[in-house]
């Protein structure tokens, strides 16, 4: 096995120690309450958390969880664990890490001290393992689940990001927002009974008023990275300042996170601030984040001036998320059935991807494209035919195993020299 | 020429309408509706070869059968006028979504997705019913015609004739000794998948009566899990190493649609064929196996349909016999020290 153990990237920003600092305190103190008797939910990332939220059911999303296990360069050895109990270690690897983590046979070596126990699991089925990684979840852990279908629109709606916070029904199509209001009604009625809580529709009304106002701050964060100059932070900086408060959505502590990164971007970019000061090359990732080795993407800034200006984790955030009018929950519905579209499906993903390419004026693009990536061929097609380079690296964003360190420096450097920087 | 000979001679001769012919991908194409709408239903099940164009598409972790049905509808083979994929997989969903952005570049035919999806919940079944309401709809559209309730309870009569008829192959496979190989039942179903359903039932009808002599002893009999098999391969090398693969589990699981209630109803009840759940697939496998009279249980995964492993630590809980498993698989044949797990 690849003993390949990753480097941390450097944070400077406020906005992103303070969330860490929070996500820290907030984790041990679900330990707490967990002691104390109150249910927790372990949720994807895909799935309506703000219902959980108003249910005052807490809740640890998965695959942030497996970030942090990968990042403590414990998901080797969670998916060696995984495989001695004759589950597969070699697809969705990133949201299967967390059940690996459970079965931790050296307690000490837990992140955080580790996932407290769980009384319920949400997933949705957006690939066919999830089903099974729920179902092992039972099997192993006796954690009982819901899932939510992953239902597929025939028609293709033409900028979606432009129209779907108001037209929403139009875009995610009403067959699928029929059928997710009909399974969140089910969700309810599923939680009500594990845990005992109650759904407090005035409460969720509060929440999604929340989340859009957090989103929000976010697409101000995004335009104003976008028309900056010089990039005045990294992605290693941005990505924890915005997903660590969209795993607390629908807070008032989300809100004011987004709108506290908002405001010091915003005094960087008013001061001229450059993360990079001979910037030269501004480059876009695309995938999901590298945990177990952020540190990777400020390699290139030194020698190279290349500095990662982009992820789609604020991105998706600014025109994924907000979701105005109509009943909660349908809204709701409207925010989540076609999430997985937005990010990896053929003929959502890639426009988008293209888009966000142009207004942030990236030189080049670093495409991770893992097994699971779905649209990986079309987005990589969009951004050359658009005069983008594009380097495509092949790996697991969570799974460090066959990660080649020394043969991916050489590949970004190669595509810096010979590519973007020619 | 044997009954058997005729079939395959006759799939691969069948003569195909110059318009309304669909392509059929994914089991969880409600032919009947196809064919009660005049169209003409091809299942693309044995696509042919993939291509490196086809594989850069989709991508490694999509199954060999999608990007062959890609690689083929790229390159114009099989004419269809039509295509209509199911939610079967991911494969499918991935061979749809690439589809319908290559549409806008390529001459492919005209696409539909049949999104019939496999929770076991009464909110799945809604949405699903809705979905052949719609596909009726599309189905008169791109053939002029009305899908009449007669016309599709006729359809429904012919293919549960056909399903009948599978069963009793699948049978003369399963007994003991065995009147049929695992690849002549396999290419049995081929066969007729591509057939008219009025010609290939009564080739079927000719093989059951002349299959009544018994096939030389074996070595053991396998029963096969996992992935569908597409081409006699895989059965091919179990039965030239001397063993008889008395079932899988995509045999004709014996259900028929209703014939005595409203037909789409009948279509909904029945379609799609398999809900998801481990435990649920695990438990039909071990009594199918069991009845096949198995020695052993052969689990085989292609890559592309990597999910199927989270179920197998279900199937292990629950079955009697032996369980090789075989992941990730791509066309290589077994080996010697693979086969060697099977004794």
């Amino acid at each position: 096995m690849n003993e390949f153990r990753g480097t941390r990237g450097a944070k400077r920003l406020e906005s992103s120690a303070a969330a860490l600092a929070y996500q820290r305190e907030w984790f041990a103190g679900l330990h707490a309450r967990v002691a104390a008797g109150e249910p927790l939910a372990l949720v994807d990332a895909d799935v309506p958390h703000e219902l959980l939220r108003a249910m005052d059911i807490p809740y640890v999303v998965n695959q942030w969880w497996a970030s942090i296990c990968s990042a403590k360069q414990r998901a080797p050895h969670y998916l060696a664990l995984l495989r001695e109990r004759g589950y597969p270690d070699y697809v969705e690897q990133y949201s299967a890490i967390a059940l690996g983590s459970t079965l931790e046979d050296d307690p000490a070596q837990a992140p955080w001290g580790g996932l407290p126990e769980l009384a319920v699991m949400v997933t949705q089925v957006w690939t066919d393992s999830h089903l099974g990684i729920a179902e092992a979840w039972e099997r192993e852990r006796g954690v009982p689940f819901f899932a939510l279908e992953k239902a597929v629109d025939p028609e293709l709606t033409a900028r979606w990001w432009e129209r779907i916070a108001h037209d929403w029904e139009l875009v995610v199509g009403t067959a699928r927002l029929d059928l997710m209001s009909a399974e969140l009604e089910r969700l309810v009625s599923f939680l009500e009974s594990v845990t005992g809580h109650r759904l407090d529709e005035t409460r969720l009304e509060r929440v999604l008023e929340l989340a859009n106002e957090q989103q929000e701050w976010s697409r101000r964060t995004r335009d104003l990275l976008a028309a900056a100059p010089q990039a005045p932070l990294d992605i290693v900086d941005s990505i924890p300042a915005v997903m660590l408060p969209q795993w607390h959505r629908g807070t008032e502590w989300a809100r004011d996170a987004a709108r506290a990164f908002h405001h010091e971007v915003e005094e960087l970019v008013d001061s001229g601030a450059a993360v990079c000061e001979d910037e030269r090359i501004r480059l876009m990732w695309i995938g999901r984040g590298l945990w177990f080795n952020l540190g990777f993407y400020q390699h290139f800034q030194d020698a190279y001036g290349a500095v990662f200006v982009w992820s789609m984790y604020l991105a998706i955030a600014a025109d994924g998320y907000v979701r105005y009018g109509g009943p909660p929950l349908r809204a709701l519905a409207a925010r989540f059935a076609a999430f997985t579209d937005m990010l990896g499906m053929p003929g959502w993903a890639d426009p988008w991807y293209l888009k966000e390419a142009r207004a942030h004026r990236v030189d080049g693009v670093v495409h991770l494209v893992s097994a699971e990536a779905r649209s990986s061929w079309f987005v990589t097609r969009a951004l050359e035919e658009a005069g983008i380079p594009v380097l495509e690296i092949d790996a697991n964003n969570a799974d460090a195993r066959d990660w080649d360190e020394a043969a991916f420096v050489d590949a970004l450097e190669s595509f810096i020299e010979d590519g973007v920087g020619k | 020429m044997t009954a058997l000979g005729a079939l395959i001679s006759a799939s691969e001769s069948a003569r195909v309408p110059d318009a309304g012919v669909v392509g059929c991908i994914g089991a969880d194409v409600p032919n009947e509706l196809v064919l009660a709408a005049g169209l003409y239903p091809v299942a693309l099940r044995d696509p042919g070869p993939t291509s490196p164009r086809a594989d850069q598409i989709l991508g490694p972790r999509v199954g060999a059968p999608e990007r062959a049905i890609l690689a083929g509808l790229l390159e114009g083979r099989p004419r269809v006028d039509f295509a209509l994929i199911a939610h079967d997989s991911d494969s499918t969903v991935r061979l749809f979504t690439a589809l319908r952005v290559l549409a806008g570049r390529e001459p492919l035919p005209t696409l539909w997705f049949v999104d019939l999806l496999h929770l076991p919940t009464e909110t799945t079944a809604r949405y699903n019913r809705a979905r052949l309401e719609e596909l009726v709809g599309v189905l008169e559209r791109w053939s002029g015609g009305r899908v009449s309730d007669e016309r599709l309870r006729e359809a429904i009569c012919d293919a549960n004739e056909m399903r009948r008829l599978l069963a009793q192959v699948a049978g003369l496979r399963r007994a003991s000794p065995p009147l049929l190989s695992g690849s002549e039942a396999l290419a049995a179903i081929s066969a007729a998948s591509v057939l008219p359903v009025a010609e290939a039932n009564h080739l079927l009808g000719a093989l059951i009566r002349e299959r009544t002599t018994s096939l030389p002893p074996t070595s053991r009999r396998v029963f096969v899990t996992g992935s569908v098999q597409v081409d006699p391969g895989l059965y091919r090398t179990l039965e030239a190493a001397g063993f008889h693969v008395a079932g899988d589990d995509h045999d004709p699981d014996g259900r028929l649609v209703a014939e005595d209630i409203e037909p789409l109803e009948a279509i909904a009840a029945y379609y799609p064929l398999h809900r998801h759940g481990s435990k649920g697939r695990a438990e039909r496998t071990a009594r199918a196996a069991d009845d096949a009279e198995a020695d052993v249980v052969l689990a085989w995964i292609r890559t592309g349909d990597d999910s199927l492993a989270w179920g197998v630590p279900a199937l292990r809980r629950v079955l009697d016999l032996p369980l090789v498993v075989l992941e990730q698989r791509g066309a290589d044949p077994l080996d010697a020290d693979e086969l060697a797990l099977l004794v």
